[in-house]
């Protein structure tokens, strides 16, 4: 073997072989590039949120003008803002409200959307129309005269004007509807071979079934009404009725006001929401995606 | 046709607590902003009979005009660059780098979290004197933007906001009909000699148009009526910039206590939100779908 036929053979194998390397070379550099990116992308959703609990543990006066980091980590600030305000009746409000509603959704929809997936009856059509109806009817046009109707009952700052107005939900209908036409005939007839009555059979297995869709449905509905703001907003001109979301909204005025509390407020209202999100993101994220459906 | 009714009987336990809701506070409501736009409602006298009164006085209104247009500007804005951004999000939520599982979760986190606590953290980010933005622009000498504060700008800054609020959803939803497409027209593209950018913009974009869709009607008909950020960021201020028809209807009704002119302002919002279904009706009647 002459030294020419070794380098003739290295030139073979360096032609063979540099493709599929530089492909290799420039898929990761794709991948580093999509990785910096998506890094770049992330702090720019996080930063805001990093701005807030940073500056929740700053004093007053360094909160605009010191450096990024505070010179002295003041804690304080939260508890000062859990005592500026009735935090724990607002936190209480919001729990009490979002879980009967939540509940009450589910229930709703559920006997609704079996009724409309498992029976034949007359009149269907138009009922399931009435049924959807509220979809195409926008909840900003009703503000005026839902407001009048809980003052006429005499609801105005009470748990039933938070409440009862969001009973039902016809996106619930809707959503628990298409879930349970998927489930088979099958199950049905073998419930009823066993003696189940109608009632028996949703709640000890057509719910069951599909407690993905019930599950999706309760977490968009409580954190709708977790993060509702016009409608209790309106409704609600006493303290001891307001929600958390209500109660936080009076401290949008910065000017004038000491910042940091604000931020640490803000930060504690945040706070189990982002602890739920970040433990059961995939849910958040599953069920809002299945919302989208409905579009 | 008895059978039937019975049957009917039998169905009617499981309807009517949801229909008992809807007609209380949707069909009735429907009804009563209809019948109060004609007339003169306020809180302290019984309503009289006023006609077209308030739909002449709308009509002749400029700020209702201005809202109108404001409003406009705002939906499609906010529609484009969440339609836009969304489905870059998409493409780049669905490569698997090691920092993909943060992005997926930076990018829908604010979806999850409330006006109120978005208006704050905001109001501070982009304060005007001294926030950290204009504090960081201030490095490049820059002078400090009026994000809520300058009548030119603050609708851009409300914009910004509601992108950042409500892109999470769209990004979602384009990643999960990223994983809904099938690989093989692609891969076939791909060996067929297609460069990347050909393959997304002449096969992935196209197939991805339902997704699309959704989105946009998602995004429009959920701006056109959202304001609830212009609420705690700018009360629709400075000089009326960010005065969203949605925040004009509710300073009428319960700041002026118009409840007539307010609910005739209702019902123009209720028929411009059902003609925007009605074309998402057509739209999806013609079929984008490629399958």
């Amino acid at each position: 073997m002459t030294a020419s036929d070794k380098s003739a053979s290295d030139k073979y194998r360096e032609r063979h072989q540099s493709k599929p390397y530089s492909r290799r070379r420039a898929a990761a550099r794709a991948a580093w590039l999509q990785g910096s990116l998506s890094l770049l992308v992330s702090l720019f959703f996080v930063l805001p949120l990093l701005f807030m609990l940073l500056g929740a543990f700053k004093q007053q006066r360094e909160v605009f003008l010191g450096s990024f980091i505070p010179e002295q980590w003041v804690w304080g600030n939260f508890l000062e803002a859990w005592n500026g305000a009735p935090f724990g009746r607002y936190f209480f409000n919001s729990l009490l409200v979002s879980i009967i509603v939540t509940v009450s959704v589910v229930l709703t929809s559920s006997l609704a959307a079996f009724a409309f997936s498992r029976m034949q009856f007359f009149g269907k059509g138009l009922l399931f129309i009435l049924a959807l109806g509220p979809l195409m009817i926008p909840g900003d046009v009703l503000l005026i005269p839902n407001f009048i109707t809980i003052r006429q009952f005499g609801w105005q700052n009470s748990y039933p004007a938070l409440i009862v107005p969001f009973l039902a939900s016809a996106f619930g209908i809707f959503l628990l509807r298409q879930a349970f036409l998927k489930t088979s005939q099958e199950l049905e007839d073998a419930s009823r071979i066993d003696g189940a009555t109608p009632l028996q059979f949703l709640f000890r297995i057509l719910m069951p079934v599909n407690a993905p869709a019930l599950s999706a449905l309760s977490v968009l509905t409580f954190l709708g009404i977790w993060n509702a703001l016009v409608w209790p907003y309106i409704a609600i001109s006493k303290d001891e009725f307001r929600t958390v979301q209500v109660g936080l909204a009076s401290f949008t005025n910065l000017e004038g006001s000491n910042v940091p509390v604000v931020l640490a407020a803000t930060t504690l209202v945040i706070l189990p929401v982002m602890v739920v999100y970040i433990f059961a993101q995939k849910w958040f994220i599953d069920s809002a995606a299945s919302s989208g459906l409905k579009g | 046709m008895s059978v039937s009714l019975r049957r009917l009987g039998q169905a009617l336990p499981y309807l009517l607590p949801a229909l008992v809701v809807f007609g209380l506070f949707t069909y009735y409501p429907l009804w009563n902003v209809i019948y109060m736009s004609f007339t003169d409602a306020d809180f302290l006298r019984a309503p009289n009979w006023v006609g077209l009164d308030n739909y002449t006085k709308m009509f002749n209104a400029q700020e209702f005009w201005a809202s109108l247009t404001i409003t406009t500007i705002f939906a499609v804005g906010v529609t484009a660059l969440e339609v836009v951004l969304g489905m870059m999000l998409g493409f780049l939520m669905n490569a698997k780098t090691r920092v993909t599982p943060l992005l997926r979760a930076a990018v829908f986190a604010p979806v999850v979290i409330s006006v109120s606590a978005t208006a704050i953290l905001w109001l501070f980010f982009l304060n005007t004197q001294a926030g950290p933005v204009n504090r960081a622009l201030a490095l490049f000498g820059i002078p400090p933007i009026g994000w809520f504060t300058d009548p030119k700008i603050a609708l851009l800054g409300v914009i910004v906001v509601a992108v950042w609020k409500g892109v999470g959803l769209p990004a979602v939803l384009y990643l999960s009909g990223l994983q809904g497409i099938s690989r093989e027209l692609e891969e076939a593209a791909i060996v067929d000699g297609a460069n990347r950018w050909q393959v997304a913009s002449r096969i992935t974009i196209p197939l991805l148009a339902p997704t699309t869709m959704v989105v946009f009607f998602i995004s429009l008909v959920g701006t056109f009526q959202s304001y609830g950020l212009v609420l705690l960021l700018t009360r629709g201020g400075p000089v009326g910039s960010t005065e969203l028809l949605g925040y004009y209807i509710f300073e009428n009704a319960f700041q002026f206590f118009q409840m007539g002119y307010a609910s005739a302002l209702s019902v123009a919002l209720f028929v411009l939100l059902a003609l925007l279904a009605w074309m998402q009706f057509k739209v999806s009647e013609r079929r984008v779908h490629y399958q």
